[in-house]
């Protein structure tokens, strides 16, 4: 098979092409602040030497960045090794495209899982059977939020808010994952409440093909309510509620710590003292307790 | 398809008869709401006649006293012992007090987060035994009775068993002793999951969720039903008083102490040591075959929260030879407040006890 590998005549003609037109740009882009502006090549460009400019501190800032603008594209429009150059520009293009086809796909894969499982909910009902519960849609996004998401979150926080930045992204972390567990939960009692109801709808139906009705409207809610309660004692027992259950309370126990490690942080600044503050204070006054009660009862003897 | 019609005229018909009997329903059930009633929960006058922290001890008297052995009465640490005196007519306490009982009654109160670090051993051995001495010394007897209520009964095993000098007889109602039982729900939920993490993340495991815990037992009932129940009737006043005082009850739920209630998720129910003999609290082995005093057990047979699997085996286990089990066809509340049962429960009680004076 052939390959067309662009020379590196092409490759310099690009970089001069990109180079100027980058120029242009910046050329813009500065046009548009009412400053002076200095004709190409880029170069410093002196400010107005007024008292105005020199104490605004936003105009320095500017005038810094476009300082370092320019000695940037003045390096590059020399290109050294532009074949070297573009060689890299396109590896990263590469890998940028493949981390996001790579997110794309496991977004389709999620979605598709997630339309293929919703697909199911409905296709039918048999009374007291919990079969064709399929939570997998939870563990779908899970599994997205572990590969995709999730590593966000734990990118190592620097400098002096370190602390504070960790605490935010521990909370951020636990916040979704307790939630799509506890969706999980909701949506497992919200099956055995839409089965209950498509297996009196079925019944009622019957009934009405029979020519039958329920005189008193009592009577269908006694049926419902009965259907659904039995539906929920078999859900209530079963090994996936139960691992659903387990799941949701340590991921509740998890958030509400981060929660109140990030709140703790907050109060910090506050001259109020932090739960962790007064437990250590209650734990001495336990232990310091205790100990006064044993030796009142060696000095007093049992009563 | 069957030729039978479907009689729309009925149905319509039907429709503007029930719309009729809400709409009246409706109107007096307002003015039931919006009138006069009288909810009160624990109406009987009583001494408090002892303070330790939060913990205060009650004291109900009879106006004959028929036992000379005072009955002191542990509820449980979860919801509040107020359910033993519902309503005049519907009272536990009441009908004790009738029959010649004198009660002495620990009200825990509400711990707050200080009380975190209360185990299981402070309870028992610093609360409960402080308590007790204070009425041998009040009343100048050695020994007293002991009655204890679900979880309270659990720790009124431990504390005979632990200090069976201090105990004549020991009644036990809805107790779970045996923890090896995968008939309540409640049984099964605490095996497999791990509900001790929440009295950690909180400090101490608040009522409210362990309440939530509760109506997830059976949500089509406790939480659609019920109320269902109380919109059909709402017209009652009479009814209306007795469901406010039943939800003021239930809904009155004080946190539990973390360590306590890890201790009890951990030995009790995950591990069972109680019934084996291996519990150990503050160092000592709790030997059931100490508990060498008349035992009286009471359980219910439809008890969903404490089965009749998880109460009936502690008669087999004490030391004691004066043992009895009644078990009641009802459930976990009913043997304190359904009509039939009031007046079976307290009178069988006295009558029991009055025998071993």
């Amino acid at each position: 098979m052939e390959t067309t590998q662009p020379s590196n005549r092409e490759k310099d003609g690009f970089m001069s092409l990109w180079t100027d037109l980058s120029s242009d740009l910046w050329q813009e882009t500065y046009k548009h602040f009412d400053f002076p502006i200095a004709a190409l090549p880029i170069a410093h460009i002196p400010w107005p030497d007024t008292e105005k400019y020199k104490e605004n501190k936003t105009c320095q800032f500017v005038e810094t960045a476009f300082d370092n603008i320019a000695t940037a594209m003045n390096l590059f429009i020399p290109p050294h090794h532009p074949a070297a150059y573009l060689d890299n520009m396109i590896s990263v293009a590469e890998v940028s495209t493949q981390m996001a086809l790579d997110s794309f796909e496991n977004m389709v894969e999620f979605q598709t899982e997630w339309l293929k499982r919703v697909s199911r909910i409905g296709e039918q009902t048999q009374a007291y059977r919990f079969d064709d519960i399929d939570p997998g849609i939870f563990n779908s996004f899970r599994r997205l939020y572990h590969q995709e998401i999730q590593k966000y979150l734990f990118i190592p926080q620097l400098g002096l808010p370190r602390d504070f930045h960790e605490n935010v992204n521990r909370f951020m972390d636990k916040m979704i994952l307790f939630f799509s567990h506890l969706m999980e939960l909701i949506y497992l009692f919200g099956a055995a409440f839409d089965k209950s109801g498509r297996v009196i709808q079925g019944h009622l139906g019957t009934m009405m093909v029979e020519g039958e009705i329920i005189e008193n409207p009592e009577q269908g809610y006694e049926q419902w309510i009965k259907t659904l309660e039995g539906h929920l004692m078999i859900l209530l027992k079963s090994e996936e509620f139960l691992t659903v259950l387990d799941q949701t309370i340590a991921s509740f126990a998890d958030y509400k710590k981060s929660r109140d490690d990030l709140f703790g942080h907050i109060i910090k600044a506050l001259p109020i003292p932090s739960n962790r503050d007064m437990d250590a204070v209650y734990k001495e006054l336990y232990d310091m307790r205790k100990r006064i009660n044993q030796i009142t009862e060696t000095i007093m003897g049992d009563p | 398809m069957a030729d039978k019609k479907i009689p729309v005229d009925l149905i319509l018909k039907n429709l503007a008869e029930q719309q009729k009997k809400t709409k009246l329903k409706f109107q007096k059930g307002q003015q039931v709401l919006t009138g006069k009633l009288e909810t009160k929960i624990s109406t009987i006058p009583f001494d408090v006649v002892y303070q330790e922290d939060r913990v205060k001890l009650r004291h109900y008297k009879p106006d004959h006293v028929q036992n000379q052995t005072p009955l002191l009465i542990v509820y449980a640490l979860i919801n509040r012992h107020t359910m033993l005196d519902l309503q005049p007519g519907r009272s536990v306490v009441e009908n004790l007090l009738k029959n010649g009982v004198e009660i002495f009654m620990i009200d825990w109160g509400y711990p707050t987060r200080k009380d975190q670090y209360q185990t299981i051993d402070d309870h028992i051995n610093g609360y409960m035994d402080n308590v007790v001495n204070f009425i041998c010394k009040k009343k100048k007897i050695s020994m007293i009775n002991l009655m204890g209520i679900c979880m309270g009964g659990t720790f009124s095993v431990i504390y005979s068993a632990l200090h069976p000098e201090k105990i004549k007889n020991l009644v036990l109602t809805v107790t779970p002793t045996n923890f090896k039982t995968d008939k309540g729900l409640l049984h099964i939920w605490m095996k497999q999951t791990k509900t001790e993490f929440l009295s950690d993340a909180y400090g101490n495991m608040p009522g409210d969720l362990m309440n939530l815990g509760f109506l997830l037992l059976n949500p089509a009932r406790l939480m659609i039903d019920k109320y269902v129940g109380f919109i059909r009737n709402m017209d009652n006043k009479s009814f209306v008083e007795n469901f406010v005082r039943m939800e003021k009850w239930i809904f009155d739920s004080p946190d539990v102490p973390a360590a306590t209630f890890k201790q009890f998720i951990t030995d009790c129910y995950k591990q069972n040591l109680l019934i084996q003999n291996k519990l150990r609290i503050n160092g000592t082995r709790v030997n059931l075959k100490n508990i060498t005093m008349p035992v009286l057990n009471f359980y219910g047979e439809y008890d969903h929260l404490v089965p009749p699997e998880a109460c009936e085996k502690i008669t087999q286990k004490v030391g004691s030879a004066d043992t009895e089990d009644i078990c009641f066809k009802t459930g976990h509340i009913g043997i304190y407040v359904s009509s039939k049962y009031q007046r079976e429960f307290a009178p069988t009680i006295a009558r029991w006890l009055a025998r071993r004076e």
